[in-house]
């Protein structure tokens, strides 16, 4: 492991990502500001001001434009960020799916916030869930360390040619975005190390002029489909040894797809993501404690969604609790559907409950989580 | 070992960064701070209240918190909205903006009581915005005086993270200096209600 001497701060979620975002030096920065993500754009037009960060920095309209800002620069060959939330992301929406379906690597944070109406500024995911058919990668945060470590990890994973599709940086509105604890920065020359520049695999370019997303015949149109589930496929690995890559350089792993957090033998799993699931680490320490062996088992890939690391860890389990933070309504959490889908791919018969907890910024402490897990148990 | 402080006050009053600032202090002495601001309805004079852990250990906890294991009282009118009145638990320690102990302690039973006119303090050294003394920065100090848990150096060593402006940052370090001198720390077994205490 490297020995430099690494500054440590105390920052915001939002400070995090922009922390990270000024050290990958994206070409061109096009956000318009929403709550609780808008710190962000301010802090990267702030940099971009006072001449920190040579990005092209495009003062957009709306969060479509925003969008197609970053589409325009990607397809142009260049590396391209983004930030937005809640109705932000929505109408961002037309252009989040020809980024994904297009194929071009870029990333976004998402501070999760509820969507209206009632009007909420408050966290929970129903926001990202809505795009999570959009062939965009999906990362979901539990700190502001991870954040920060995860933005990074993102461009490297993106820009990848086994991989080449944009990824979201999912990170609970003001429980992170607005909560300041101890961040850990790489240094720039780690961060350009780690992230080599972005080699695109086609690029728009006058000398050799071509067409992107022109019309498509049913046949052209399966095959560029039958391709971004095969890249997502090869993803799972990508984002695996990246992880593992990062840990070994500096110290911190965050699991890759799946991490699981408690004892080995544990017979009751809580899965979730986000900071509710390093909430329910406490939980679950607590449980364990009191005799209800319990581990926490978080999803940090949603997309790809990592069905076989699952299935493998929830069938060690006699029972597991799915936290959603949101609803597929008419349905369940989509937390919940997709990891029931993959128990049966796998044939693992470990008893599956989903519940709803958290949405449109209720507080969750960990005594909560404990109330519900012992609940759900207690029926089941 | 962790411990949960609420920081109650009013919008203005400066509890957001106070609790910002005393994340910094614990950061300079290798402990884990984290402050959660409770947003939505601030704006200046509505009662606010920000939650702050310290520990030695990494924090994982991300909630609110609902019963502190101390309090910072910025505005004593503020307390009773926000921490609806309950016994706190054993050894718990109030800092509060107050020439006294307030009656309304006996309600929360605290263990210690630190109580410093902030107001006046803030006013003497000149902590003042838009003629409305800021009483944050001398209960920080005046908490960490009752309970030890952050020292005087730190504090003062914090400052220049938030505050920018070099007279303020002085006059913000002279602030912690007087309030550490002029803070009263009262140890109690239990606080009678019929009786003003001082």
């Amino acid at each position: 492991m490297a020995t430099t001497q690494r500054q440590i701060d105390l920052l915001t979620g939002n400070e995090a990502v922009s922390a990270a975002v000024k050290q990958i030096r994206p070409d061109v920065i096009a956000v318009y500001p929403i709550t609780p993500s808008t710190h962000i754009a301010e802090m990267l037009a702030q940099a971009v001001d006072a001449g920190e960060l040579d990005s092209e920095f495009v003062k957009v309209e709306s969060e479509h434009s925003a969008m197609a800002t970053c589409i325009g620069a990607v397809a142009a060959g260049g590396r391209a960020f983004t930030a937005t939330a809640s109705q932000g992301l929505l109408y961002m929406a037309e252009n989040i799916f020809w980024a994904g379906y297009g194929r071009l690597p870029m990333v976004a944070a998402v501070v999760n916030r509820a969507l209206a109406p009632g009007w909420s500024i408050w966290v929970d995911h129903q926001d990202t869930m809505a795009m999570r058919d959009a062939g965009w990668g999906q990362f979901y945060v539990k700190n502001n360390q991870e954040a920060y470590d995860t933005v990074i990890q993102a461009y490297k994973i993106a820009e990848d040619h086994n991989v080449y599709f944009p990824f979201m940086v999912a990170l609970d509105g003001f429980v992170l975005s607005h909560t300041a604890s101890p961040v850990e920065f790489l240094t720039q020359e780690e961060v350009e190390e780690f992230v080599p520049p972005f080699n695109p695999l086609f690029r728009l370019h006058p000398s050799e002029p071509m067409s992107f997303g022109a019309i498509s015949k049913p046949d052209e149109y399966i095959a560029m489909r039958e391709d971004l589930m095969k890249s997502m496929e090869r993803a799972k690995k990508v984002i695996q040894d990246v992880n593992i890559e990062f840990a070994k350089k500096f110290g911190r792993d965050w699991g890759g797809l799946i991490e699981v957090v408690g004892p080995e033998d544990a017979e009751i799993g809580i899965v979730t993501m986000s900071t509710l699931a390093e909430e329910a680490e406490v939980a679950a320490e607590q449980l364990t404690k009191e005799g209800m062996s319990t581990s926490v088992t978080r999803i940090r890939s949603f997309r790809p969604f990592p069905g076989e690391e699952l299935a493998k860890q929830i069938s060690k389990y006699d029972i597991a609790i799915v936290i959603d933070r949101a609803i597929s309504f008419g349905n369940a959490g989509q937390i919940y559907i997709e990891t029931n889908s993959a128990l049966r791919d796998y044939d693992v018969d470990t008893k599956l409950i989903g519940t709803v907890m958290g949405i449109g910024g209720q507080d969750i402490a960990y005594g909560d989580i404990i109330e519900r897990v012992k609940n759900l148990t207690k029926k089941a | 070992m962790l411990h949960e402080i609420a920081i109650i006050g009013r919008g203005g009053q400066g509890v957001v960064s106070m609790a910002k600032m005393m994340a910094y202090a614990a950061l300079m002495e290798g402990k884990h701070g984290s402050a959660i601001p409770k947003y939505g309805a601030e704006r200046r004079g509505a009662p606010v209240i920000s939650s702050f852990r310290i520990s030695d250990e990494p924090l994982r906890m991300h909630s609110q918190i609902r019963k502190p294991d101390h309090m910072i009282i910025l505005e004593i009118g503020a307390l009773p909205k926000l921490i609806p009145p309950q016994p706190l638990k054993d050894n718990s320690i109030v800092a509060v903006n107050y020439p006294s102990t307030p009656n309304i302690m006996a309600k929360y039973n605290p263990s210690i009581v630190a109580y410093l006119d902030a107001a006046a303090l803030a006013r003497k050294v000149g902590l003042v915005r838009s003629g409305i003394p800021i009483p944050s920065v001398p209960m920080m100090a005046a908490f960490a005086k009752a309970s030890g848990l952050l020292q005087q150096e730190s504090l003062i060593k914090a400052v220049p993270k938030l505050v920018r402006n070099e007279e303020m940052i002085k006059i913000n370090i002279e602030a912690i200096k007087k309030a550490f001198e002029e803070t009263e720390v009262k140890k109690f077994d239990r606080i009678e209600e019929s009786t003003p205490v001082a």
